[in-house]
């Protein structure tokens, strides 16, 4: 699937300015392509995260479409839109999104959650790729684990292996090595970039160096403005 | 299978999820415990209402230093009084006399059933309207000679020999609870009382004045015939019948009624006052918990959670904190009432008959489901709130910024 920006914008209301619009997103044409890792980088409050949410579904644009194939996200209910992304969009979210009452394995496992059961087949399915994910990226041993006992690096992984849980077609992950070191980053990256590889559409926005190399595309945001580099 | 979420949810947060519980709990205490002792004052003033099933009572003169009348007939106090029976002859042929029975008091000293002494009433069970309706219900035979029937509270059973006044009798049958004076004393015919009368006088255990006994009644039950008015059949008696005084029983029960409506009411403004702040409470809590649990809900979003889904997760969670809590507090209130009504009872000195198990059962059912419907009232508040909530913003603010 491609996640398509038709003329795009994006602008909030800043009290402190009056009442004055300002425009975080200016007129932004895009396409993220299947099979490919792109990489959005800028300096901070560009409007990265802007323009993540709103691919997302999770902010609507203030005008344009943003298009997942031939379908507007904006157009749908609710409930469709939430399923949709449950289904096919893997959201990694800026900063920490652990779910402090549910244990490592069942805060992957939560996608597949909130819409099936525990009880049946598909569930057992569910929990192997779970595991392999886990183990994948290394914190297999901690599935039983409350967040609350793990260090940044491995909730991060953590939300990783959740936002892959549904085999989603697009990824979208926003700042997803911010606070990780080195190591940490690459274990993450290859498991972006093997998604991207197996098919996947995977978008990643970030300020990290160590992270372009890892870009099948790259592209830059100024003050709302998208280039291509 | 958001039901195991909710569930995951409490459990993993025990503190909170019983703290609210608890609130829950509270709720539907007051409104069963309430409703309970409410009811049971009602039911016992009723349940007395049709056991003294009299228009009129007539008593000798004496008697109607009316406290000890009313002591006897709201508290249960034993006592006795007597005038010449011939006052029956007298009243039974007067105008706009209706039913009429005599009754018989005698009060014992303490014997082997009962830690206090006990009230004996005589009934004539050819003429008898309104106690046999009642035994009815336990003892369907006709009471023998030197045979007596005891109330609900005794600790006396079917087959068991009394001594009162050095003489045997033996239990008949119990019978059922009024929640009244009646369920402390034990009734006999007026043979049966009559000789107890006069074994006690032979053995001069104790002291009657010198009354014969085979030609005295303590009390004359009276309703007023169809068409007459029981005011007029009344003041007839106490113009025309000397030495005795007629009593209207509804006037001996206004006091009592009075009392328990004045009760009542303060019982309704307290539960009332109590669920208006406990649901105030409840709100002001849920609201607070789920704006502490924005972030929460917000990444559930982003997992694929719909508006709809977050709002369903919020009101099972209170579903079931308000389900355990409510049964929680519907247990307590009636065990409150158990081991409690009877010191309420005595201490307030007015009948008190609790609801039969239907009746228990749907009080309880009641209270029950009305903290359930309070609870999801409260939280379908932040239900809402959190249903609209600006998944993008909020995830924002993780970094400091805003
Ligand atoms: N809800 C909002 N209300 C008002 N202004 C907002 C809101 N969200 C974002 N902004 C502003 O829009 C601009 C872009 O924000 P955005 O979060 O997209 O930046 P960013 O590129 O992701 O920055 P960073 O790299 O620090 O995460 C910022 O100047 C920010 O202050
Ligand atoms: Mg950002």
């Amino acid at each position: 699937m491609k996640l398509t920006a038709l003329q795009a914008t994006r602008n909030y209301i800043r009290k402190r300015e009056g009442s004055n619009l300002f425009c975080a997103v200016e007129e932004t044409s895009v396409t993220l392509e299947p099979g490919t890792l792109t990489v959005l980088s800028g300096p901070s409050g560009s409007g990265k995260s802007t323009l993540l949410n709103m691919f997302a579904g999770l902010l609507p644009p203030s005008s344009g479409q943003i298009l997942l194939d031939d379908t507007d996200l904006y157009h749908l209910e609710d409930r469709e839109l939430s399923r949709l992304r449950n289904l096919h969009i893997g959201i990694i979210p800026q900063g920490q999104t652990a779910l402090a009452a549910f244990n490592v394995q069942d805060n992957i496992l939560m996608p597949w959650l909130l819409y099936g059961s525990r009880k049946n087949e598909a569930f057992s399915e569910k929990r192997k790729r779970a595991e392999e994910l886990m183990e994948a990226a290394g914190i297999l041993e901690l599935r039983r684990e409350m967040p609350s006992g793990l260090s940044g690096g491995e909730i991060r992984r953590m939300a990783v292996c959740r936002a892959m849980l549904q085999k989603p077609e697009i990824i979208l992950a926003d700042e997803p090595t911010g606070d990780l070191d080195e190591e940490n980053t690459a274990v993450v990256m290859d498991l972006l970039k093997e998604h991207a590889a197996s098919g996947g559409t995977v978008f990643v926005v970030t300020h990290d160096i160590q992270v372009r190399t890892y870009a099948d595309r790259m592209l830059s945001m100024r003050k709302g403005v998208v280039t291509e580099e | 299978m958001t039901e195991s979420l909710s569930f995951k949810n409490l459990t993993k947060r025990p503190g909170r999820a019983l703290a609210l519980a608890l609130l829950c709990a509270f709720l539907c205490f007051a409104a069963l415990a309430g409703s309970l002792f409410v009811t049971g004052l009602r039911q016992g003033l009723s349940s007395l209402e049709t056991r003294l099933g009299a228009d009129i009572m007539v008593v000798p003169y004496e008697a109607t230093s009316k406290s000890r009348l009313s002591d006897m007939i709201l508290q249960g106090n034993p006592g006795y009084f007597y005038m010449d029976s011939a006052v029956m002859d007298k009243l039974r042929s007067m105008e706009g006399v209706g039913e009429i029975s005599a009754q018989f008091f005698l009060a014992t000293a303490s014997s082997s059933c009962c830690s206090a002494a006990v009230q004996i009433i005589g009934f004539d069970p050819a003429t008898d309207f309104t106690i046999q309706p009642w035994v009815k219900h336990s003892y369907q035979g006709e009471l023998g000679n030197m045979q007596v029937l005891v109330g609900n509270d005794l600790n006396a059973f079917p087959g068991d020999v009394l001594t009162f006044y050095g003489s045997d009798v033996t239990v008949a049958a119990k019978l059922d609870r009024t929640g009244t004076y009646l369920d402390t004393a034990v009734y006999a015919n007026p043979e049966t009382i009559r000789t107890l009368i006069a074994q006690a006088m032979e053995k001069k255990i104790y002291d009657f004045g010198d009354i014969d006994p085979y030609e005295v009644v303590s009390c004359v039950l009276i309703n007023a015939a169809d068409g007459y008015v029981t005011e007029d059949v009344l003041n007839e008696i106490n113009i025309h019948v000397r030495k005795v005084e007629a009593v209207q029983t509804s006037a001996l029960l206004s006091d009592v009624s009075s009392k328990l409506t004045g009760l009542s009411s303060l019982i309704g403004w307290l539960i009332a006052a109590i669920w208006i702040l406990a649901i105030g409470i409840l709100i002001l809590a849920f609201v607070m918990i789920s704006n502490e649990r924005k972030k929460e809900f917000a990444v559930l979003r982003t997992l694929g959670a719909s508006r709809g889904k977050l709002a369903g997760l919020i009101m099972k969670e209170s579903l079931l904190v308000s389900c355990f809590g409510s049964l929680l507090g519907a247990a307590l209130a009636l065990l409150a009432v158990w081991l409690f009504g009877g010191a309420a009872e005595n201490a307030m000195g007015l009948p008190f008959l609790l609801p039969k198990a239907g009746g228990l059962i749907l009080l309880s059912a009641v209270s029950i489901a009305a903290t359930i419907l309070a609870g999801s009232l409260a939280a379908a508040v932040s239900a809402f709130r959190i249903s609209g909530i600006d998944t993008a913003f909020i995830l924002r603010g993780d970094d400091g910024r805003s």
